[in-house]
């Protein structure tokens, strides 16, 4: 019977991706990857967490495999199907073999959304077995070397029934992800944006005063992809002031109250 | 002046009107004579009044002497007239009005007096059955609307004379729009909230906005309106319609900005002690600032001459950071008349601070600067203005301001007993430029001086180590920990004195706590003893506090009742919103024999397993199947007294508030289908806490359960760790795959009954409760309305399993949204 791997280079992160070290994550990563250590990436939204791992998987020179995980993933989602195609039978890799196969870093975004029952089948790969039993071909693969499981968690929302298992919680060593210090934000923002640092440090400091909002109406800061966007808004011609009404303000929050104090903190900087 | 004339007959006085004059005196028991002379002019009118209307005049000849003393002759004449006129119209007003008029006439500003008599006299030729009332509420109504306002308001509200009374008193809904729709300016309270998340954002710490008391209106002093910082709250005037425009705004923004930058750069963070010098000891509530000015000796000019410093050392500050709002500053500066004093009238050592403050406010320079400036003022201006500019820079913090004032103080100080004036005699101070700030710290409430004696302590102790940290860290440090209070605590903490045991015997219920109880229903016996966890000991004191379960009685379902009508659009919807969630839950099942449907998956899969020669499946279907959601969830409800606190602008209890989030959500969780239970607590100490069901699992939501909910109502005290723990208990026993625990607070765990039960030993013991909880496999989650709740939430309640309601009036609408997301 025919086994269908995605080739390789499918996988393969071509242009150096712009990453900004913040404090130390590339080295511990780096390590994490040397020792073949699964890693969790813990943080808000928009704090740099693809782009982190997509830095890292060109930086090792590492085949890439994502999955954004939801409801509905199913382990053959993750496995593998059989397939036909016309008188054949086929069997087709799913993402997580062919990151086996090739020694990839494999990323499932957003891990908690996939049903409990659906991520068991990490659990032989993230142990120092690092092999995937395919019931269905009757096989048990061994990892590659390089293959390395990296899943992100975002612990704001605060669903009670999808919390991480502590069994699969411990499976991993953990890295932080917050919003960088401003210095760096800055710095992120100018380079992502292709800004000047004027423009970004004001809408850093901008999006610093509106994070102190968080718990008193806001239910979650600025991210740095929103203050990217903004950037990027007054790049192609806005105003400051409608960029941050767009990306930042209306984005954030319905609440007029919140929203006329947004709009007064983005007109302290304009 | 004499008043009386005894047995003088003043030339002029016409022999019958006087003689009226003392018939009408003797009538009224008057034992002195009147200043005839004074009321000549008076006695016809009131003679005809009394002619006309004998009641209505004799109510007016027995006010219209001191009338005329108070007032003047003329006001009295015009009473007196107004009275005329009123009497023919309808004579129970016009004795009303004889009553009281003079009193409200007393009320109001001289300058409006003539104001508000031509009022009375519009009102009797059109509202002639209202002008009592109107003569009542005219002192409030005249300084904040003008004639043509005012005349809009009173024709939409004197239409009806039954609800004249409601309208004018602001009382009506019509009322308030009208006067918020005719009254130029901004009110505080529409802005207040926009402020104070305006200054959170700013500060990074909770800020408030608050009223500040009125300003003194005298000689010399305008009712300027600005902003007053404490370092913790804001203090604005309740109303600001200086321009009549959108300029209002900005004034009360620039205000607010000025006040909340003295809390960012550091105005309340001076540590005097790092100054050079030797100053007196601390006293007790004594900022370290106003310790410096107990130091220099004339308190009130040390004052002025470091806030005109701070504010110009801060406004550099936000100048820099803030280009947006210096641009506002700046342009609500313009706006405003120049009308400080000129230098002719000032003592030379307040020319001094005069020129000072000009520059400081960039206001322009005079011409009479040149020529009235004292030569004294003239040269420690020269020692004055260099340091204004010091504390321009961007590196100076307010050490340096008050650095400053302790360098020119000799020269000013000389300068003051050079002068006239005695010095005590400098007082109230600088009249201040309207829209700046004014360092203000006896404007602070209780918390916040707790809070900065905590944070001095906190230095203090660290100093003595040699660990330098300054004020402002400190008080967030304290802020956070409460950690000088946990030792104040420990300080008066004792072990318990004798065995538990016997207390407990005897079930003694505060008659409070047994209000609304089902008497029907038995109560838990003995009650269940829980631990409480010392955190000074790290360790759990083990049957320490006993929780006794109550029913709730029924009582009537009108609670219930009006919510779900009042809300009726909301319940409908949210009924809809919780049924569609329902299918969310159906779920494939494979690998059946028989089903609805085939499985792709598994029929490829053994046509491969045939080919490859092994045995055929026959479990090749999948059916849609209803999942059981498998749900269960808890709501606990804080029931202390702080409860019964009203929310500002609604009129609504917490507690009310609370019920009224409790019937929709019911509804909701009820239309999803989920297993709930309601309960509350409260309690006395730690042999009575009390816990009361309103609908327990078992039982439906329907009348009972309604009835039970219109039955809670505030009691005691909260001792959250126990209540926790006895619902845990009681969820626990709930078989289901997800349970969720949602504690409703309105502030920090406190329990004054026998031994506190506060601060860090009631927060610890919450966090120790609520981490069993979870341990257990509970879902603990918290939802608070206590705007302060920042400062120990996060601890207490873990990272990610809480949220702050920042409007307590929009709990009923946002707890479905977030038990929705708590469960989806
Ligand atoms: N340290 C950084 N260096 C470079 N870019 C960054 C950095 N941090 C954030 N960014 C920017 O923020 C954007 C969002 O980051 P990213 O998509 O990786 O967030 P995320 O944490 O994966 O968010 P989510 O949880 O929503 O998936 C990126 O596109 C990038 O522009
Ligand atoms: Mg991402």
């Amino acid at each position: 019977m025919r086994v269908v791997t995605p080739p390789v280079e499918d996988f393969l992160v071509r242009e150096p991706p712009f990453y900004l070290p913040v404090s130390g994550e590339v080295d511990l990563f780096a390590q994490a990857a040397a020792s073949g250590l699964p890693v969790l990436l813990k943080g808000p939204t928009g704090t740099g967490k693809t782009r982190f791992v997509t830095h890292m998987a060109w930086k090792l020179g590492r085949p890439l495999v994502t999955v954004a995980c939801h409801e509905d993933l199913t382990a053959s989602d993750l496995v593998g199907r059989f397939l036909i195609l016309g008188d054949e039978t086929v069997w087709c890799d799913g993402p997580l073999t062919a990151a086996v196969r090739h020694g990839a870093i494999v990323y499932l975004d957003e891990m908690v959304e996939a049903r409990k029952d659906t991520l068991v089948v990490i659990h032989p790969l993230t142990d120092d077995r690092r092999m995937l039993p395919v019931e269905k071909l009757g096989t048990v693969l061994h990892a590659a070397p390089g293959f390395q499981v990296v899943v992100s968690y975002n612990p704001g929302y605060q669903s009670a029934v999808k919390d991480l298992k502590p069994s699969t919680r411990q499976r991993f060593v953990s890295l932080d992800f917050a919003f960088p210090p401003p210095e760096l934000e800055r710095r992120v923002i100018a380079a992502e944006a292709e800004v000047d640092e004027a423009l970004a440090d004001a809408l850093v400091r901008i999006a610093g005063k509106v994070r102190n909002l968080v718990d008193r109406g806001l239910e979650e800061g600025v991210s740095t992809r929103l203050v990217v966007y903004a950037a990027r808004l007054v790049r192609a011609g806005a105003t400051p002031r409608v960029a941050c009404a767009a990306a930042f303000t209306r984005t954030l929050t319905d609440d007029p109250d919140l929203r006329r104090s947004i709009e007064e903190i983005v007109a302290d900087f304009l | 002046m004499a008043r009386r004339i005894p047995g003088s007959r003043p030339p002029g006085t016409d022999g019958g009107s006087s003689g009226f004059l003392r018939r009408a005196a003797r009538l009224v028991g008057r034992e002195t004579w009147p200043p005839l002379d004074r009321l000549a002019a008076l006695a016809g009118p009131v003679a005809r009044l009394l002619a006309r209307d004998r009641r209505t005049g004799m109510a007016w000849a027995r006010k219209v002497l001191a009338v005329v003393e108070t007032l003047g002759e003329d006001h009295a004449r015009q009473c007196t007239d107004l009275l005329a006129q009123a009497v023919e119209r309808d004579p129970e007003e016009a004795l009303r009005l004889a009553e009281t008029l003079p009193d409200h006439l007393a009320c109001v500003a001289p300058a409006d007096r003539r104001r508000l008599l031509r009022w009375v006299g519009w009102a009797l030729d059109t509202q002639p059955r209202s002008v009592s009332t109107l003569v009542e509420h005219l002192p409030a109504l005249l300084p904040v609307l003008e004639d043509g306002a005012l005349r809009s308001f009173l024709d939409r509200g004197l239409a009806s004379p039954e609800r004249a009374a409601a309208f004018l008193r602001l009382e009506s809904e019509a009322s308030r729009e009208a006067m918020a729709s005719l009254r130029p300016g901004v009110a505080l309270e529409e802005v207040t909230r926009i402020l104070s998340l305006y200054a959170t954002a700013h500060c990074g710490q909770e800020v408030r906005i608050r009223a500040a008391p009125p300003e003194p209106i005298g000689p010399g002093r305008r009712g300027a309106p600005r902003a007053f910082a404490d370092g913790h709250d804001i203090h604005l005037p309740a109303r600001m319609d200086t321009f009549g425009d959108g300029r209002d705004f900005r004034a009360y923004r620039v205000a607010t900005a000025l006040a909340a930058g003295m809390i960012e750069f550091g105005t309340f963070d001076l540590i005097l002690d790092d100054l050079p010098g030797v100053w007196p000891a601390r006293r007790e509530g004594e900022v370290e600032h106003e310790r410096l000015f107990r130091g220099l000796g004339v308190r009130s000019l040390a004052r002025d001459l470091f806030g005109i410093l701070e504010e110009a050392r801060v406004e550099a500050r936000i100048e820099a950071a803030y280009p947006g709002l210096a641009r506002d500053l700046a342009g609500h500066r313009a706006d405003l008349p120049d009308d400080r004093p000129p230098l002719t009238a000032l003592a030379p050592v307040d020319q001094a601070v005069e020129i000072l403050a000009r520059r400081a406010w960039h206001l322009p320079r005079r011409s009479e600067e040149d020529r009235e400036l004292d030569p004294g003022a003239r040269a420690v201006l020269a020692v004055l203005l260099p340091r204004l500019e010091r504390v321009r820079r961007p590196e100076a913090d307010v050490a340096d301001s008050a650095r400053a004032l302790v360098e020119v103080w000799p020269a000013v100080s000389g300068l003051l007993a050079r002068s006239d004036e005695p010095v005590a005699g400098r007082e109230p101070g600088l009249d201040p430029l309207p829209g700046g700030a004014q360092i203000r710290s006896d404007l602070r409430d209780a918390r916040a001086w707790a809070l900065d004696e905590r944070a001095l302590a906190l230095v203090a102790a660290l100093r003595a180590v040699g660990t330098r940290l300054g004020l402002g860290e400190a008080r967030a440090q304290v802020a956070s920990s409460d950690w000088a209070e946990t030792d104040a605590w420990l300080a008066a903490h004792e072990a318990p004195a004798g065995p538990l045991a016997e207390a407990r015997d005897e079930p003694s219920l505060s008659p409070v706590l047994r209000e609304g109880v089902d008497p029907g229903h038995p109560l838990s016996g003995a009650g269940f003893l829980y631990p409480e966890w010392d955190h000074t000991v790290s360790d759990r004191l083990p049957d320490r506090v006993r929780v006794r379960e109550y029913a709730l009685a029924r009582g009537s379902s009108a609670f219930a009742d009006e919510v779900l009508d009042r809300r009726r659009p909301l319940v409908a919807a949210l009924r809809r919103q919780f049924e569609a969630l329902r299918p969310d839950d159906v779920r494939r099942v494979r690998g059946l024999a028989h089903g609805d449907e085939l499985d792709m998956d598994r029929v490829v899969e053994d046509r491969t397993v045939r080919r490859a020669g092994g045995s055929p499946s026959e479990r090749l279907y999948a059916r849609r199947e209803r999942a059981d959601r498998s749900v269960a969830v808890a709501f606990l409800l804080d029931l202390s007294s702080s409860t019964n606190e009203v929310v500002t602008g609604t009129g609504q209890r917490i507690v009310d508030v609370e019920k009224e989030a409790l019937v929709l959500i019911a509804e909701a969780v009820d239309a999803l289908g989920d297993a709930f239970a309601i309960w509350g607590f409260s309690g006395y100490g730690r042999e009575q806490v009390a816990f009361y069901v309103a609908k327990s699992f078992d039982e439906p939501w329907g009348p009972a359960a309604r009835e039970r909910i219109g039955a809670i109502g505030w009691r005691m005290e909260n001792r959250d760790g126990a209540a926790i723990r006895h619902a845990s208990r009681r969820l626990l026993e709930r078989p289901a795959r997800t349970r969720l625990l949602v504690l409703l607070s309105d502030g920090k765990p406190l329990d004054c009954g026998c031994e506190r039960y506060a601060d860090a030993y009631a927060q610890e013991d919450t966090r120790m409760a609520l981490l069993e909880a979870r341990q257990a496999g509970l879902h603990p989650f918290c939802i608070t309305v206590d705007p302060h709740s920042r400062e120990y939430l996060p601890r207490m309640y873990g990272a990610s399993s809480y949220t702050v309601i920042e409007r307590v009036e929009s709990l009923p609408a946002r707890l479905p949204a977030i038990y929705r997301r708590l469960t989806v």
